[in-house]
């Protein structure tokens, strides 16, 4: 039993992740079972928060990857996170019908913000761009989609049976045909219904995330991941072993991008909107506060920082709209005091504190 | 793949042609030509500000020459960039040194050895480069708590760990005690024997002097002698452009 | 054929877009290239400037003492700003980035908590004047005019006063400068309020051609930064009259052959190419033209390192 555990366990630890040992593990399926229990003891509006709030920390995962362990702040990550939403909206909105699920809708929401990534990625880092020019660029790319987004109100902007909508949003082209859909899985005669408003829903969001973040731990911890270090500390140097880190660079942007669109779908789904707004500065401002005052290199850091910030914002808005001026201070002051944010710092004093140290090395 | 030899010899494996670099004003390297043969261990002296470095830095593809052609085993390498030069046999110890300081030995060791190791190999590698290094047992230590000459040594391991066949080093003995100085010294007659190219920058008098080898002397971002060590220190132009009064 | 007044409106968009670059980015140059901070913030220190103006001038004040009290009022927040939390963050791009944008959302937020979100107003003075069949403000002309009084008048505080001098010493090689008895630590707090001011000016007259809201900065900061970007820091006053020039240049002709939209976009891939061209931005192009007389171990061999 044991050596399988390890073997299997022995993928998904390794230095470039917090926590390895059994106590992390332990403390970590408390976390998760405490989730999972969580619609037993909360109202069904809190639920239903909650699925959003677990959005959010699978699009900070997305930014965690590509800025913490690959080093390229992306200030666009709602950039990816709006055409995942968009693209599983236009062809959910066409295909249902038809299909009668939203099987290709939900591949959609991934592969078409893979796709715009591969392309922005290509002529960005074969150019060799780095630094503040891909930060400039990526938000600009966001802010640009936005304002296109926004004009077009005018009803020639129709895919299909999709009418873009304008600053209002994504909605069905005709009075005949569906609103834009929750999740329908179809396999066959087989159909699982996850309506955004559902218990079901907020499992299957939980589920996402809890492979979505195994799935994280397995890549960064595999060679792929020292690559990825590799461009992050010294990418010239990295360069000179013989590695095209252009590719290296290409392809974590591609991946964060799929995983912000899967946000987005998901995203989608929930609310059955999608809209403009979502590329505007704001929330691209808001994914880099989660990942940099949880802790940019590490998921669960980002996770729990996305979560709580989310948590914190919607208690704060109790009191006013001081929301968004309290998370703002809340990253200055990280900035200053605790720059690779509050749950690194954390499990760094714990570690020293418990002394946790000295595991033989594992390739 | 065309082959452009301008000086047709079996044994040259790194030629350059009227090489170029000028930083906007500042020329660092000014019409430099010379080759270097296969095996060799030689070093690269001059005053400083001769282009040293960028030499190496145009070599390896970090920096593009104003003008000039580099050639590596025949082949014309001038517009390639650096991950393809170092997949023909080029790699280069950075006169900075450049670790990667905020990881441990081990995971230093990683990264170029995955380029032709299994992942399950990799231990064993390491294992066997630190000891040829002199630096058994240091696989967790966080590489920012190795002295400087330690670091050097680690740096030339990543560079070997990659089985390069031409290695440039930048001040290897930078900051180096005397007896690291003599260690370094018989790692590159090692790697020489071994077949490797070794093409070495140094301030160090007394380690070039050691190694014995083919010696240029770069001044003004010129070649400006080459020849044997002793022929070198023997002559008086040599001196004097140290001096300062060439 | 074109008709006079085609053309003449043409030029005026030209000059007109030529201003607006020139005054959103100044001061953003300013601090870029003396210590290698990008200030997300810049936007809300215009929009402190737009304020100031707005209240005073309502309050009956003159417009041109508006404007300069507007100055004042930014440059003065600025430099608390740098001595507080920008300090921290010399030459450190992405992390000043962030916190300067952590510090862009406290300021407008904290705006709109104070003032709310009614959008204020000041008029255009001036009016207007006619060339053929076609209208055009005066007022957009006085901009462009005061952009280029603002730039003469910071390139000869730089090359004419002792503040310059040792402020283009401390750009060069701080530590020299140190060793040569110049206070850095003051340089960089009157340098940083400089900049503030700048952009406090720029907002005051902004806040004369637009409507005011504690969201007013957004429509200028990822322009301000396109335009220092690709301008540089090498040679700011060159690369910020070369970036402005280019930037405005394809603004006005793609508006005018397809629309505003086009021309952001077409704005952002010209800066793109540009990028592709001259990585460090067109001021280090025009450095490379000049002979320096520095010491081989020191310029540009290192520099070329650090982005």
């Amino acid at each position: 039993m044991q050596p399988t555990l390890d073997r299997w366990l022995g993928r998904l630890n390794g230095p470039q992740t917090t926590g390895h040992g059994p106590a992390f593990w332990v403390a970590s399926l408390v976390v998760i079972l405490g989730f999972a229990f969580l619609p037993q003891f909360v109202s069904r509006y809190q639920v239903i928060t909650f699925s959003n709030y677990m959005i959010s920390a699978l699009l900070a995962l997305s930014l965690c990857l590509i800025w913490g362990y690959c080093g390229i702040l992306s200030l666009g990550q709602a950039a990816f996170f709006g055409i995942g939403g968009y693209a599983y909206g236009i062809v959910a909105l066409n295909l249902l019908r038809d299909h009668g699920n939203t099987d290709i809708a939900f591949l959609a929401g991934m592969i078409v913000p893979m796709l715009f990534a591969a392309v922005v990625g290509a002529i960005m880092f074969f150019a060799r761009l780095q630094g503040v020019y891909v930060a400039i660029l990526t938000l600009v790319i966001s802010l640009l989609l936005g304002t296109f987004m926004r004009q077009t109100a005018d009803p020639s902007y129709t895919i299909g049976a999709a009418y873009l909508g304008g600053m209002n949003g994504l909605r069905p082209a005709s009075p005949n045909d569906p609103l834009l859909p929750s999740l329908i899985f179809g396999l066959g005669d087989w159909v699982w219904e996850f309506d955004g408003r559902s218990v079901a829903f907020y499992y299957f969001t939980l589920c996402v995330l809890v492979l979505a973040y195994l799935a994280f731990r397995w890549l960064v911890n595999s060679s792929y991941g020292y690559l990825l270090i590799g461009c992050r500390e010294d990418i010239e140097r990295t360069e000179t072993f013989g590695y095209d880190v252009r590719l290296i660079q290409i392809s974590v942007f591609c991946i964060s991008a799929g995983i912000a669109g899967l946000a987005g779908t998901l995203y989608a789904a929930w609310g059955t909107y999608i809209h403009p707004d979502g590329f505007a500065v704001a929330p691209n401002i808001l994914v880099v506060i989660w990942v940099a005052v949880g802790g940019r290199k590490d998921p669960a850091a980002a996770i729990l920082g996305a979560i709580g910030l989310s948590w914190l914002s919607v208690r704060l808005t109790a009191l006013g709209e001081i929301s968004l001026f309290v998370q703002g201070a809340i990253l200055v002051l990280v900035m200053l005091i605790a720059p690779d944010g509050i749950i690194t710092t954390l499990a760094r004093l714990i570690e020293r504190t418990f002394a946790v140290r000295g595991r033989p090395i594992k390739t | 793949m065309s082959s452009e030899l301008l000086y047709p010899s079996g044994d040259t494996i790194v030629q350059v042609h009227d090489l170029h670099k000028d930083y906007g004003g500042v020329h660092a390297v000014k019409g430099l030509t010379m080759s270097v043969e296969r095996s060799d261990i030689h070093c690269i002296i001059g005053p400083n500000g001769a282009g040293k470095s960028t030499f190496f830095k145009l070599l390896m593809g970090l920096e593009r020459p104003t003008s000039g052609s580099i050639f590596y085993k025949g082949q014309d390498i001038t517009k390639q960039p650096p991950f393809k030069r170092a997949r023909l046999g080029l790699t280069v110890k950075f006169q900075n040194i450049r670790v990667y300081q905020d990881l441990t030995v081990f995971q230093n060791l990683f990264i170029p050895l995955r380029r032709h190791h299994s992942r399950s190999d990799i231990l064993g590698q390491v294992t066997r480069l630190l000891a040829h290094m002199h630096l058994d047992g240091t696989e967790n230590v966080p590489v920012r708590n190795l002295s400087h000459g330690q670091q050097q040594w680690l740096s030339i391991g990543m560079s070997l760990a990659v089985d390069p066949e031409v290695l440039l080093l930048d001040e290897p003995t930078a900051g180096m005690s005397v007896e690291e100085t003599a260690e370094t010294a018989k790692i590159v007659r090692n790697l020489s024997a071994q077949g490797i190219t070794v093409m070495v920058i140094e301030h160090d008098m007394e380690f070039v002097r050691n190694l014995n080898s083919v010696t240029s002397v770069l001044h003004l971002g010129k070649l400006f002698a080459q020849g044997s060590f002793a022929s070198i220190e023997a002559n008086e132009d040599v001196r004097r452009i140290y001096l300062g009064t060439l | 054929m074109l008709t006079f007044a085609e053309l003449f409106s043409y030029i005026y968009q030209y000059f007109d877009n030529i201003g607006f670059l020139i005054l959103a980015s100044a001061g953003l140059i300013l601090i870029f290239g003396m210590m290698g901070v990008i200030n997300m913030a810049h936007g809300e220190l215009m929009m402190i400037g737009a304020y100031i103006t707005a209240f005073t001038y309502h309050a009956g004040v003159p417009a041109p003492l508006a404007i300069l009290l507007a100055g004042i009022g930014a440059g003065i927040f600025g430099m608390i700003l740098e001595r507080l939390i920008i300090c921290h963050f010399y030459n450190k791009l992405l992390s000043s980035l962030v916190v300067t944008w952590g510090l862009s959302l406290m300021i407008s937020q904290g705006f709109l908590l104070i003032f709310g979100p009614s959008v204020l107003n000041v008029p255009t003075p001036f009016g207007g004047f006619a060339v053929g069949d076609l209208s055009f403000g005066v007022y957009r002309l006085v901009l462009f005019a005061v952009s280029l009084g603002l730039v003469a008048a910071v390139w000869a505080l730089f090359a004419f006063t002792a503040f310059g001098a040792h402020a283009r010493a401390t750009m060069e090689n701080p530590e020299m400068a140190e060793a040569l008895g110049i206070e850095t630590r003051k340089i960089y707090s009157l340098t940083f309020g400089l900049g503030a001011a700048l952009g406090g000016v720029a907002g005051g007259m902004f806040a004369l051609t637009a409507a005011i809201s504690p969201f007013f900065g957004n429509e200028y900061t990822p322009l301000a930064f396109i335009t220092v970007v690709i301008g540089g820091s090498a040679n700011i006053i060159s690369g910020l009259i070369a970036s402005a020039l280019y930037l405005a240049g394809v603004q006005t002709v793609a508006t005018n052959v397809f629309n505003q939209y086009f021309g952001y976009v077409l704005m952002m891939g010209a800066a793109f190419i540009i990028l592709l061209m001259m990585p460090r931005g067109f001021s280090e192009y025009f450095e490379r033209s000049k002979v320096r007389r520095l010491k081989w171990h020191e310029l540009a061999l290192d520099r070329a390192e650090d982005a």
